[in-house]
C-alpha cells in the first residue's frame, strides 16, 4: 500500500497521511478504503501529496469528496507540500488548494472555502 | 517521411484519399458561395472540409498542412459566425487557399525534405492575405481601405463558454476529464474554469470508480463550435455539454442554468465568476421565478410556476425562433450525416467480389442447362428461384460501383468560372441529369477526356461577348452538360451555343495535314468527325487552355478505350454538341445469346430492338442489296457470318433478323438462331484480339463453349457507313 501514517507526537489527534506515487482509478478504491478506516479514529488529516507523480481526475475527485466529508462533520483537512503533478492538475482545473475546493487548513475551523 | 512504417504509410494513404474528397467539397462548397455569398449550409461545408483536412493532418504531425489551413480554419470560423461577410475577392481567395492546399499536401505526402522557396513564398502570401481579414491582426491594417469590408469584426477574440458535466463511467472508461480540459486548452486560452464538484454524493455513498465532475469553462479561441465539439468527441454520447458561442445572449446562459442540475444560484454565481454573465442579469432573470413562487404561495390553488426559460422566451419573443432556428439546424446537420453514411471499402475486395458473381453467373447458366436436361419439374423451379436470386445479387453488386455523374460534373463548375474569367468571357454553365448513375472505373477514366472537351468548348466554342453580341446572341454563352441512359448505354453531352464547328475550315485543314484527299467527297457529319482524327487542331492560336498536346483524336481513344463513342453535332454559329456514349458497366450484362454456323454470340440486350424472320422470299429478294424494308423503314442488314468470315453458316436455313439500335442508327444482323436472353459475364479479349473492331469482349457459356460479345455500336458504325457509301448517289456515278 503506497499510504503511510506518519507518527507526530504533538498531534495525537492528527492522521498525517502522505500518499506515495500514483493516485489514479486505479487505486482510489482501495483509497477510500484506507481513508474510512482511518475516519473511524482520527478527527484530523493531514494529506502530505509531494510524493504523488501521477494524479487523474478520480483522483482529484476522492480528494474533493473526502474533503467535503470531512467538512460536513466539521473536522479540518490539510493538503501539504503538493507535487507538480498535482500542481498541474489543480492549476487545469482552476482549484486553488489554499482557497478553492480543498483549503489548506492551518488553523482549526477557518475553512469555508465556496 | 522517408523512413515511415507501413501503418503509418497506409494511415497517410486514407488522409490522402479523405483530403482529396474534402478538397473537392471544399471546391464545391466555394462555388455554391460564389453565387450565394450567405448560404449556411456552404460555409459550414467549407469549413468542417477544412478543418477535417487540419485534424487529418495533425494526426500525422503534418504541420506546415496544420499551420497552413489553421489561418484559412479561424478566417472561416469568424465568417460562420456572421463576424466576417464573404464576398467575392475572399471567394477567390479561398479558391487559391484551396488550390494551395492541394499542392501543399500532395508534396508533404510524396516528397521530402524542406518546401521550395517559391512553395513558402505562396504560402506566406496566402497567409498574409487571410490574415488581413482576422481580427488579430486588425490594428496593422485598420487604416487600410479594407476597413469597411469588415468593419463590425474588431471585437476581438471569441469567448466562449463550455458546460460540461461527465458522464457517471467516464473515468472507469479512461475518458478522463483531464485529457480532454488539457486538449481544449490547444485549441484557445481556458480563461476561467470552475470545477462543479455538486454531483459528489456522500461519502459512504461515494463510489470513487464513478464520475461525478463537471467543469464550466470559459474559452478564448478563434474557433469553431464544431472544432469545440470535436475536442470532446468521444465522449458526446454520455456527456451533458452546452457550447455557447461568443455573443450569446444572457437569456441563453439563464437558460442553462436552469437546465442544469446543480442550484441555480450557484451556477448563477459561477457564471458570474467566469465573466460570461453580470451579477444583474443573473438578478434580473432569477428574481422574477421567485416572484411567482411568491405569488403561489399566497394564492389558495397553486398555479404553475413559469420556468425561467419560459419567461425569457415570453420577455423576448426573438428568443424562441433563435432557439427554435438552432434545433432545426441541429437535425438538418444530423440527417446530413445520415444520408451520407457510407463504408469505405477496399476497391480490390469490390473487385474480387465482382468476379466472383461472374463466375457465380456463369455457374449458374451451367445448372440451367444440367436441369434442363434432367428436366425435374422441382428441380427446374428451384433453378429458375435461384436464377432469379443470382440476377438480383448481380445488379446489386453491380450497383455498389455505380455512382453518380454528377460529382464529376461539378468539377467543371470550377473550370467554367476559371477559363471564363481568363478569356473574359461571359459563360453560364447548366447541369442536367446528374443523378445518372455510371460505373466508378468508367467514371475516373472518362473525367479528362471530358474535361479537355468542356475546355475546348470553352475556349474555342462559345465566342467572346463582343461577337456574340454581333452575331446577335446573348451576350452570356451557355455550355450545358448533359448525362442520361439510352439503350443500356449512359450518353454524355457537352453543348455549348457557340460558333459552332466551321466545316470550310476543318475541310482545308484536313487536306493540308494529308488527313484526307480533295478527292474525298463527305457527309457533313463526316466532316465534323475529322475533327478526332490524329494531328487535329484548329485552333489558330494555341492558348494555354488547349494545345497541351492532347488532341481530340486522344479524347476519341480514351473513349474507345472504354468501348465507348465519340460524336460531334453542330450547326455553324449556333454551337456544338459533343455526345460521349458509353455502356453502362464493364463487368457484367444483360446478354441476347445468338448463333451463328457453330459459333456463338452475344448481343448486349438493351440494344436489340426486336426479332424478325427473314424469309427465303426475303431472302432472295434482297439477295442484291444489304437493305429491307422495315415497315415502311430502310433497315440496313449484315449477315454476321459474313462479317466475321463463318465459312459454315447456314445459308439455306431459315434465318433470323435481329435488329439492333445504338444511338440514333439501327441495322439488321443476320443469324441462324435466336437463343435468348443470357447473363453475360464480360471477359475481356487477349492482347492478340484487342485492336479486333466489332467485337467487345467473350464470356463463356454454361456449357463451357466460349461466346463472342459483339460490339454493336462499332458494328452498326460499319454497316451504316457501307451503306451510306453504297447508296451515295455520287458514289453511284462513278462506279
Amino acid at each position: 500500500m503506497t499510504i503511510k501514517q506518519n507518527t507526530s507526537e504533538d498531534n495525537a489527534n492528527l492522521c498525517h497521511l502522505s500518499i506515495a506515487e500514483e493516485l489514479t482509478i486505479y487505486v482510489v478504491l482501495s483509497y477510500q478504503e484506507i481513508l474510512t478506516n482511518y475516519l473511524a479514529s482520527y478527527d484530523r488529516f493531514a494529506l502530505d501529496l509531494s510524493d504523488i507523480e501521477e494524479i487523474d481526475s478520480a483522483g482529484v475527485q476522492l480528494l474533493i469528496a473526502f474533503h467535503q466529508h470531512l467538512k460536513k462533520m466539521n473536522y479540518p483537512l490539510q493538503l501539504l507540500n503538493l507535487s507538480d503533478a498535482v500542481k498541474t492538475i489543480f492549476d487545469r482545473y482552476g482549484l486553488k488548494h489554499d482557497q478553492f475546493c480543498i483549503p489548506a487548513i492551518t488553523g482549526e475551523g477557518d475553512e469555508h472555502g465556496e | 517521411m522517408n523512413t515511415v512504417s507501413d501503418e503509418h504509410q497506409e494511415g497517410l494513404e486514407i488522409f490522402a484519399q479523405e483530403a482529396e474528397e474534402l478538397l473537392l467539397q471544399a471546391e464545391q462548397a466555394l462555388l455554391v458561395l460564389d453565387e450565394d455569398f450567405h448560404d449556411e449550409d456552404a460555409i459550414n461545408e467549407l469549413f468542417r472540409a477544412f478543418h477535417t483536412v487540419k485534424g487529418g493532418a495533425g494526426l500525422f504531425g503534418l504541420n506546415n498542412i496544420v499551420d497552413f489551413t489553421h489561418h484559412a480554419e479561424s478566417l472561416l470560423s469568424l465568417i460562420r459566425d456572421e463576424v466576417c461577410v464573404l464576398d467575392e475577392s475572399l471567394v477567390s481567395l479561398f479558391l487559391q487557399t484551396r488550390d494551395f492546399l492541394e499542392k501543399l499536401i500532395d508534396f508533404e505526402l510524396n516528397q521530402s525534405g524542406e518546401l521550395s522557396e517559391e512553395f513558402q513564398q505562396e504560402n506566406s502570401s496566402l497567409v498574409t492575405q487571410l490574415q488581413k481579414y482576422l481580427p488579430s491582426t486588425k490594428d496593422t491594417s485598420a487604416d487600410d481601405s479594407k476597413e469597411t469590408d469588415d468593419g463590425e469584426s474588431t471585437e476581438g477574440i471569441a469567448q466562449w463558454h463550455i458546460s460540461l458535466r461527465f458522464g457517471i463511467d467516464s473515468l472507469r472508461n479512461g475518458m478522463d476529464p483531464n485529457s480532454f480540459i488539457s486538449y481544449l486548452a490547444k485549441l484557445g486560452k481556458v480563461e476561467h474554469i470552475v470545477l462543479i464538484d455538486e454531483a459528489i454524493p456522500e461519502w459512504t455513498e461515494f463510489d470513487p470508480e464513478n464520475c461525478y465532475l463537471g467543469f464550466e469553462i470559459n474559452l478564448l479561441a478563434l474557433t469553431s463550435k464544431q472544432e469545440i465539439e470535436d475536442v470532446f468527441e468521444f465522449v458526446l454520447d454520455d456527456c451533458k455539454i452546452e457550447i455557447l458561442p461568443p455573443g450569446t445572449l444572457a437569456e441563453q446562459y439563464i437558460k442553462l442554468i436552469n437546465e442544469l442540475p446543480e442550484d441555480d444560484l450557484r451556477l448563477g454565481e459561477i457564471l458570474v465568476a467566469c465573466g460570461a454573465l453580470t451579477k444583474r442579469e443573473v438578478d434580473a432573470a432569477l428574481s422574477p421565478q421567485e416572484l411567482s413562487i411568491d405569488n403561489a404561495i399566497g394564492q389558495d390553488k397553486p398555479t404553475p410556476i413559469p420556468q425561467i426559460g419560459e419567461i425569457i422566451i415570453q420577455d423576448n419573443l426573438t428568443t424562441k425562433p433563435v432557439v427554435e432556428a438552432a434545433l432545426k439546424k441541429q437535425q438538418r446537420t444530423k440527417s446530413n450525416k445520415a444520408a451520407t453514411e457510407s463504408i469505405r471499402v477496399n476497391a480490390e475486395k469490390l473487385e474480387s467480389l465482382i468476379n466472383l458473381v461472374g463466375e457465380l453467373v456463369i455457374g449458374n447458366a451451367n445448372v440451367n442447362i444440367h436441369a434442363k436436361r434432367i428436366a425435374d419439374l422441382a428441380l427446374f423451379d428451384a433453378q429458375e428461384n435461384m436464377s432469379r436470386l443470382v440476377a438480383e445479387v448481380r445488379d446489386t453488386v453491380l450497383g455498389l460501383r455505380m455512382v453518380q455523374i454528377g460529382e464529376t460534373f461539378n468539377r467543371y463548375k470550377r473550370v467554367v468560372r476559371e477559363v471564363s474569367k481568363t478569356l473574359n468571357k461571359s459563360i453560364r454553365l447548366e447541369i442536367s441529369g446528374a443523378e445518372t448513375e455510371l460505373d466508378k472505373t468508367l467514371i475516373d477514366k472518362i473525367s479528362d477526356p471530358l474535361l479537355h472537351l468542356v475546355r475546348n468548348a470553352l475556349d474555342h466554342g462559345i465566342e467572346s461577348k463582343e461577337d456574340r453580341l454581333k452575331a446577335g446572341k446573348d451576350e452570356t454563352g451557355l455550355l450545358s452538360l448533359e448525362a442520361f441512359h439510352d439503350s443500356g448505354t449512359i450518353v454524355i453531352q457537352i453543348k455549348d451555343d457557340g460558333a459552332g464547328l466551321n466545316k470550310d475550315k476543318i475541310l482545308a485543314k484536313a487536306i493540308d495535314k494529308g488527313i484526307i484527299d480533295t478527292e474525298h467527297e463527305l457527309t457533313d457529319h463526316q466532316i465534323h468527325m475529322l475533327i478526332f482524327e490524329a494531328g487535329f487542331s484548329t485552333a489558330e492560336q494555341v492558348t494555354n487552355l488547349s494545345g497541351r498536346g492532347v488532341g481530340m483524336d486522344v479524347v476519341r481513344r480514351n473513349i474507345e478505350a472504354l468501348r465507348g463513342e465519340a460524336d460531334v453535332d453542330s450547326v455553324e454559329g449556333h454551337g456544338c454538341t459533343f455526345s460521349i456514349r458509353l455502356p453502362l458497366t464493364l463487368a457484367i450484362i444483360d446478354g441476347f445469346h445468338v448463333r451463328v454456323g457453330d459459333s456463338h454470340y452475344i448481343l448486349p440486350l438493351d440494344m436489340v430492338e426486336e426479332c424478325i424472320e427473314l424469309t427465303d422470299s426475303q431472302a432472295k429478294a434482297h439477295q442484291h442489296h444489304d437493305y429491307l424494308n422495315l415497315r415502311g423503314e430502310i433497315l440496313p442488314f449484315m449477315h454476321i457470318g459474313e462479317i466475321f468470315a463463318i465459312d459454315n453458316h447456314n445459308e439455306n436455313c431459315r434465318a433470323n433478323i435481329v435488329v439492333v439500335k445504338s444511338g440514333n442508327k439501327k441495322a439488321g444482323l443476320i443469324v441462324d438462331e435466336l437463343l435468348g436472353e443470357h447473363q453475360t459475364v464480360i471477359k475481356p479479349l487477349g492482347q492478340v484480339f484487342r485492336n479486333l473492331k466489332g467485337l467487345s469482349g467473350s464470356t463463356i457459356l454454361g456449357s463451357g463453349e466460349v461466346a463472342l460479345i459483339i460490339d454493336v455500336p462499332n458494328l452498326l458504325q460499319q454497316i451504316v457507313s457501307k451503306f451510306q457509301q453504297a447508296s451515295n448517289p455520287k458514289n453511284l456515278a462513278k462506279a
